[in-house]
């Protein structure tokens, strides 16, 4: 799939995921690479692009079992922000679906 | 690759950056594996899954510069971005581009030079019948001798043209998977 593409897509489910509840790095990695192919890599330097640019915020916190864990938490602008991806991509995916829709009926 | 050896290739590729950020990211990543390991991955697994050290050390950098110029849009930091920017693509750019060249500068060389001296006695007869004065046996012989030097060197070249065709496009071919293996790297 296209690079710039699959990078959109991956902060729309990031941005989801840690609004629903905070979530730590690992965690995000493990969800979204059971519903497609993701460079595990990549995840880190997005979520420290999301806390530079104040959509999240971190904390840590202890586990009971192993390291202590960076959890994100989303802020106000974080979730704004959130909603104008998922407006966006919603108007994208419908027009996608029409064009096949309209394609596999020819 | 081990989790010593990524943690170690991770922190030289962040060479640049101040250290109390480097240590942050490095501390991600150490935790990351950690976790994996307390799942029971081998850290061969993990840092399999996470890849190359220098693909995302240059995430980083570009997600970083890009984060300066969007705050504080300074000259200077634009120049960065546009400079990582074209650095990503350019270097694959050079990577064909340069040894291409290098390539195609001898093969080039390579022919002119045997070309010319097997036209080397033709060139020696146009001068004598331009100006008899000048004929001189020495010179003729030595024009027969390149002609035949040059002869040797067309075959040679023959076969080292062949070669270098070849050489190119495994170069090329090779050259693709690499490239192709940072994109799907996202």
């Amino acid at each position: 799939m296209n690079v710039q593409f699959k990078k959109g897509v991956l902060e729309l489910c990031v941005l989801v995921l840690v609004n629903k509840r905070d979530r730590y790095g690992y965690e995000l990695v493990q969800e979204i690479s059971h519903k497609f192919e993701i460079s595990e890599g990549a995840v880190y330097p997005l979520l420290r692009r999301l806390t530079k640019e104040e959509f999240f915020t971190t904390y840590l916190k202890e586990s009971t079992e192993g390291p202590s864990r960076k959890y994100y938490h989303i802020t106000r602008s974080g979730r704004t922000y959130m909603e104008q991806l998922i407006e966006e991509w919603r108007t994208f995916s419908i027009g996608v679906n029409q064009i096949i829709k309209e394609g596999e009926e020819n | 690759m081990k989790k010593e050896e990524f943690i170690k290739q991770l922190a030289a590729q962040l060479r640049g950056l101040p250290p109390d950020e480097r240590g942050e990211i490095l501390a991600d990543y150490e935790e990351y594996f950690e976790i994996g390991l307390l799942e029971g991955k081998t850290e061969q697994e993990i840092s399999a899954g996470l890849g190359s050290p220098r693909t995302i050390a240059k995430e980083l950098a570009l997600n970083s510069s890009f984060a300066k110029a969007e705050h504080k849009p300074s000259i200077f930091n634009v120049f960065n971005v546009i400079g990582l920017t074209i650095g990503l693509s350019f270097l694959n750019f050079l990577l064909i581009v340069g040894p291409l060249a290098v390539i195609v500068s001898i093969l080039f060389a390579g022919w002119f030079a045997s070309i010319t001296m097997i036209a080397a006695p033709v060139l020696q007869l146009a001068k004598i019948m331009l100006d008899y004065a000048y004929f001189s046996l020495f010179e003729l012989f030595i024009s027969i001798g390149a002609c035949g030097i040059g002869l040797l060197l067309f075959i040679g070249m023959y076969h080292l043209s062949k070669f270098s065709t070849r050489l190119i496009i495994h170069y090329c071919k090779w050259n693709m998977t690499i490239v192709k293996g940072r994109e799907s790297n996202v």
